[in-house]
């Protein structure tokens, strides 16, 4: 069994809105093992980036983490000063956010923006961080690194933004790199592009990475363990495998029946999902998922399921888990 | 055969000043071949895929289709009239049959008008029904798209992603169209709605026997709802078949390259292959074949020197690659 990296003990995270108490992490608890990859899969309101943004310590106002512990490395993070985080992130902890362009600098060059982060966090002089920059593009695949450094970021394509923020990203070794739809707003063959730098960069490094996307294809390709969240609640948690063999929540069979399968014949009428996701300031009662569940019935309508082990490392969170297998 | 076409596309051009503004042109040019010369038809009744990663010139093929941009050359027939040359009262007319639905609903509704007013508005524009007929009219078009009329008084902001995007469904129907043109129209969708939103296209097309053109960047979904598809790169049809013949039995490599990149909702399937490098500039393409720099199957000079021809195979599906010339 191999260390564990982070730990998420019972976190709650919550917007003050205007419009009422927004629920966007709600009570939700787990774990990463060193060198482990975990994916986060949800739909838009289902927590995910929410839990990644608490644990980089960006939730702002009116966001505000209500209760819990996010240890990393045994260190609860919750307790350390802003400054004490900024120099945790982009050092031990680094994240590569989904739209690249708004994550760089249109007005300072992508080197220059590399650079900073490794000024910040090391004492490294301005001539090695040159060269660790040039480096750094050139492990992310970028040709040219030499003089790509000296580009701003609308001269690079989204595929070349997003290596670009990935090389920001591991500058400093993380520990812990955090993931969140890195691909979404890219082509499918500059994706596979990207999966595969990641997937090498994680063997090089051993960084423990967590991988927050909606794509269930993308997660069977490139994590040891995946988490479904739904409507702020974690509903169910497993190895890969055995989630792709044996879904257990309705929700997770309902997420992999509605995936198209480009090598089978589809015809027809696709499964769906009935319904939309709740609304988190007005939650259903009992169970969020029972208004668009197929299986639901008097109990679930009215008690809300806790997130319960099913098996070694198998968690779900159903009243009915044991009744609906087929 | 030929009465059934409804919409043909021949020798399509669309150049687009690589420079900007009027003053930038002085200095600069050059052109970028957004689309260049691709031919197709589509059928009455059916739904026309056209596939291609950012660039491809897909979307620019649509707006074209739907006059919302002029070609530099060639021409679109529709229902034997050629669109290209329509100006005034006889465009109008035409638009009215022909429909677009977009990919970002948040986007293109206005936010500062309901529901109601949206999907009015091609009415009103259009004169079809009289203040009298407006209400059931509208109701009618709400149900067709699977929103009650409850809706008509809200705001884009007041919906999900999923029910903006019927209401952009609905506003495109009001006008009764033969053809719509279907943009990206699940791409912002979460993965439970995209189902629905599929379900929703194919019903409506029977009931009232559309015609569509759908371009979108995913492939399953494009098989999914497509008779026919067209792969697109670079602004050229690299090939174009029957879906089942393009699906299963892909020609060209660069079909074969996409199919292959596409990540397999199963943990144990075989890697991706990865097709390297970048979509090359659409101002200076590559000379000869515009796939070679990337090809993994060129076979020599041929196709650096010489530009394929479009060859029709037995199984009807038309390529344009060497492979096949010889």
């Amino acid at each position: 069994m191999s260390a564990m990296l982070l730990q998420i003990n019972d976190l709650i995270t919550r917007f003050y809105t205007e419009d009422g108490v927004v629920n966007a992490v709600d009570d939700n608890s787990l774990y990463l093992n060193e060198r482990e990859t975990l994916g986060i899969v949800g739909e838009s309101g289902s927590g995910k980036t929410v839990t990644a943004l608490s644990v980089m310590g960006l939730i702002e106002n009116p966001g505000r983490i209500e209760h819990g512990k996010i240890l990393f490395k045994g260190q609860d993070l919750l307790g350390k000063s802003e400054k004490q985080m900024q120099e945790i992130r982009g050092k031990d902890i680094a994240m590569v956010f989904q739209d690249s362009l708004s994550s760089l600098n249109p007005t300072l060059t992508v080197g220059e923006q590399i650079g900073r982060v490794l000024r910040f966090h090391t004492k490294l002089s301005s001539k090695r961080i040159q060269h660790r920059v040039v480096e750094l593009l050139k492990q992310v695949g970028i040709p040219e690194p030499e003089k790509r450094a000296t580009n701003y970021p609308h001269e690079f394509s989204g595929g070349m933004r997003q290596r670009a923020l990935i090389a920001m990203a591991i500058s400093c070794n993380p520990a812990l790199l955090i993931l969140d739809e890195p691909t979404t707003a890219l082509d499918v063959t500059i994706e596979a592009q990207i999966f595969e730098l990641v997937n090498r960069l994680k063997e090089e490094f051993g960084m423990g990475t967590i991988l927050i996307t909606h794509d269930l294809a993308v997660v069977a390709n490139s994590c040891n363990r995946v988490i479904i969240m739904y409507a702020g609640r974690i509903v169910e948690e497993a190895l890969v495998d055995s989630l792709y063999e044996r879904p257990l929540h309705p929700y997770t069979r309902g997420l992999l029946n509605s995936i198209l399968r480009l090598e089978e014949e589809t015809q027809g009428t696709l499964f769906s999902i009935p319904g939309e996701v709740p609304d988190l300031i007005d939650l259903p009662d009992g169970c969020n998922f029972s208004p668009r569940c197929r299986y639901a019935n008097e109990r679930c309508w009215q008690l809300d399921p806790q997130l319960e082990e099913i098996a070694p490392g198998r968690r779900a969170a159903c009243l009915r888990v044991n009744d609906i297998d087929e | 055969m030929n009465d059934q076409v409804l919409l043909d596309v021949r020798n399509l051009k669309i150049y687009f000043p690589a420079g900007g503004d009027w003053f930038a042109q002085m200095f600069d040019r050059r052109k970028i071949k957004a689309v260049d010369e691709i031919s197709f038809s589509i059928s009455r009744g059916s739904t026309f895929g056209l596939v291609g990663e950012s660039g491809s010139g897909k979307t620019t093929t649509g707006r074209v289709i739907a006059r919302l941009i002029d070609p530099t050359s060639g021409h679109v027939t529709y229902n034997g009239k050629d669109l290209t040359g329509l100006r005034g009262k006889a465009l109008k007319r035409m638009r009215r049959r022909i429909q677009m639905i977009f990919q970002d609903p948040s986007s293109s509704l206005n936010r500062r008008k309901t529901a109601g007013q949206i999907v009015s508005e091609p009415l009103r524009i259009h004169k079809l029904v009289d203040r009298k007929g407006l209400e059931a009219r509208l109701t009618e078009v709400m149900e067709l798209a699977g929103l009650s009329r409850r809706f008509l008084n809200r705001y884009p902001h007041e919906m999900s992603g999923g029910q903006r995007q019927r209401v952009g469904i609905a506003r495109a129907l009001a006008a009764d169209p033969e053809f719509i043109i279907c943009d990206e129209p699940v791409t912002a969708l979460d993965v439970s709605i995209q189902a629905q939103i599929l379900n929703l296209l194919m019903a409506l097309q029977d009931e009232l026997g559309l015609t569509y053109l759908f371009i979108a960047h995913d492939l399953s979904v494009v098989k999914h709802v497509s008779n026919n598809v067209a792969v697109m790169y670079l602004g050229k049809i690299v090939e174009i078949a029957d879906t089942h013949t393009l699906f299963f039995n892909p020609k060209h490599p660069y079909t074969r390259a996409l199919l292959a990149a596409v990540p397999k909702p199963d943990p144990k399937a075989k890697e991706r292959k990865i097709l390297h490098g970048e979509v090359p500039s659409p101002i200076a393409p590559p000379s000869g074949c515009r796939f070679h720099p990337r090809c993994p199957e060129m076979i020599g000079e041929v196709c650096r020197k010489k530009e394929p021809g479009e060859v029709t195979l037995s199984d009807g599906a038309r390529v344009s690659c060497h492979l096949y010339s010889g």
